[in-house]
């Protein structure tokens, strides 16, 4: 009696490392790895989109400025944005220097005003100067935002990605390490129905896998979401669902698993039935 | 033969018995889940079900007023055209969208979301931007001038009782007031002015 209550214990302990280690590897092979990031911005036309985002929010603010659209010509190209979209994620992942062409922008804009004030000769007051240079200011600011999406909080996400990426890496090793130890014991507590406590913890882990995809059909209007920018929402729902659809491949491997282990638990049952 | 179908029948009932088993577990783990972490889990849903976007639009023809109790029934959506501002004096003629979003404004007149709508009986905020083909000749409007809003659910005539010119931060000149129908109507100021122009023309109109 006291020997199935362990063995019903370790069955739990067993399920719950396994499908932190599904968890652990499904992440880390998702979004926290900046080349899966970067093949969802490629797949997704990421950067022509946020370039024609970028470009329409600069027209939105021009046409109350007082100066003409072509104004904004040459300011910004779509491969200076793909770079800067790119150093950023880098920044993000890896910590490297954030560089992004805000200055380069409002100084080409600064230029464009520049000659359209001297080809009208006028004569700008401080006043005048003061609205420009907001004019110019409020450019870069929405390139910027553009770019990183949520500007106020870059130091901070990159912080806690950094944060999850070490950690993740010792608990991974803890993990696998531990679901290995707890595997043998159980063949050591009870030999005889080894096999069938692993088809158990693997069934039960796959169809606690598949909870996740049934929960979010039912619950989550995920093909919805609306957050910073268009681009950035179809990024994030595509990140989304390819973690879903991992679980799901997962919980069919479990799945497969347990009939396996199922097939070898009464194999080696029958075998010690015909000794 | 017999004893292979007896193997095979036995190995099928010994996985379903571990399928039923691991499905107890399954249910045991999913109540002990919701039951420790429920309110955390449906504040995550809400949180990603009020960051998506709902695909159902409202009718504008559905926009309804109560005359008796002066408010709106339905209210137009963000982005939605419900009205036409008409000032014949200036030879205006624009739409009117519920929102004050830059990309709004790129299409006509913006509707303050913090004001109230003509015929419910409180103040109005309105505002377009100054250049041609939008409100550039506001600052020339005279007091007395009519101001026609022609809504999907009634038209209303404003007459211009006054006229100032405010610094952007003057935040109280445009103050919301619940018992008193005032239309107030900006756009920027100077109209000829390069960048971001730091004041506002605004025109106060009453009711008629």
């Amino acid at each position: 009696m006291v020997k199935k209550i362990i063995s019903y214990i370790i069955i739990v302990i067993l399920i719950v490392l396994l499908l932190a280690s599904t968890t652990i590897t499904i992440l880390s092979q998702t979004i926290l790895k900046e080349k899966f990031v970067l093949g969802l911005l490629e797949k997704n036309d990421y950067y022509a989109q946020v370039y024609s985002q970028i470009l329409e929010a600069f027209k939105d603010n021009t046409i109350q400025s007082g100066l003409e659209e072509s104004i904004l010509d040459g300011i910004m190209t779509e491969e200076q944005v793909k770079n800067d979209a790119k150093s950023f994620l880098d920044y993000l992942y890896n910590g490297t220097e954030l560089t992004i062409d805000t200055e380069g922008v409002k100084t080409r804009l600064q230029e464009k005003i520049n000659e359209v004030i001297k080809e009208n000769n006028k004569r700008v007051n401080s006043d005048e100067q003061t609205a420009i240079d907001t004019y110019v200011n409020t450019i870069g600011n929405i390139y910027e935002n553009g770019i990183t999406c949520m500007k106020k909080y870059v130091s901070q996400v990159q912080n806690v990605i950094a944060k999850v990426q070490k950690m993740l890496q010792k608990v991974t090793i803890a993990v696998y390490v531990a679901t290995i130890v707890i595997i043998f014991i159980i063949f050591i507590i009870n030999k005889r129905e080894g096999f069938k406590y692993l088809a158990i913890s693997s069934f039960s882990t796959g169809g606690l896998c598949i909870a996740l995809k049934i929960v979010e059909v039912s619950t989550m209007r995920v093909q919805n979401i609306l957050i910073f920018s268009k681009a950035f929402s179809v990024v994030l729902i595509n990140a989304i669902e390819s973690i879903i659809l991992s679980f799901v491949i997962a919980a069919i491997l479990f799945c497969v698993l347990g009939l396996l282990f199922s097939i070898l638990g009464y194999q080696k049952t029958g075998k010690r039935e015909k000794e | 033969m017999r004893s292979h179908y007896s193997k095979k029948n036995t190995l099928l009932k010994a996985t379903i018995k571990n399928i039923i088993v691991a499905f107890v577990y399954v249910a045991i783990f999913v109540s002990i889940i919701t039951l420790l972490f429920s309110s955390k889990i449906s504040q995550a849903i809400s949180l990603i079900n009020i960051v998506s976007s709902n695909t159902s639009k409202e009718v504008l023809s559905e926009v309804k007023i109560d005359l008796e109790h002066n408010k709106l029934e339905t209210y137009p959506g963000i982005g939605d055209r419900y009205g036409t501002l008409i000032i014949e004096s200036l030879g205006v003629n624009l739409p009117i969208y519920y929102g004050d979003s830059l990309s709004i404004l790129r299409n006509g007149v913006g509707h303050s979301s913090f004001s109230y709508f003509p015929g419910e009986g409180g103040s109005i905020v309105y505002m377009a931007h100054n250049t041609r083909g939008f409100l550039r000749k506001l600052p020339e409007i005279q007091v007395g001038a009519k101001i026609q809003i022609n809504t999907v659910y009634g038209n209303y005539t404003y007459t211009v009782d006054e006229t100032k010119i405010i610094h952007q931060s003057e935040e109280d000149a445009l103050y919301i007031q619940k018992d008193k129908e005032i239309l107030m109507l900006y756009t920027c100021y100077p109209v000829n002015s390069i960048g971001h122009a730091t004041h506002r023309f605004v025109t106060y109109s009453s009711l008629d």
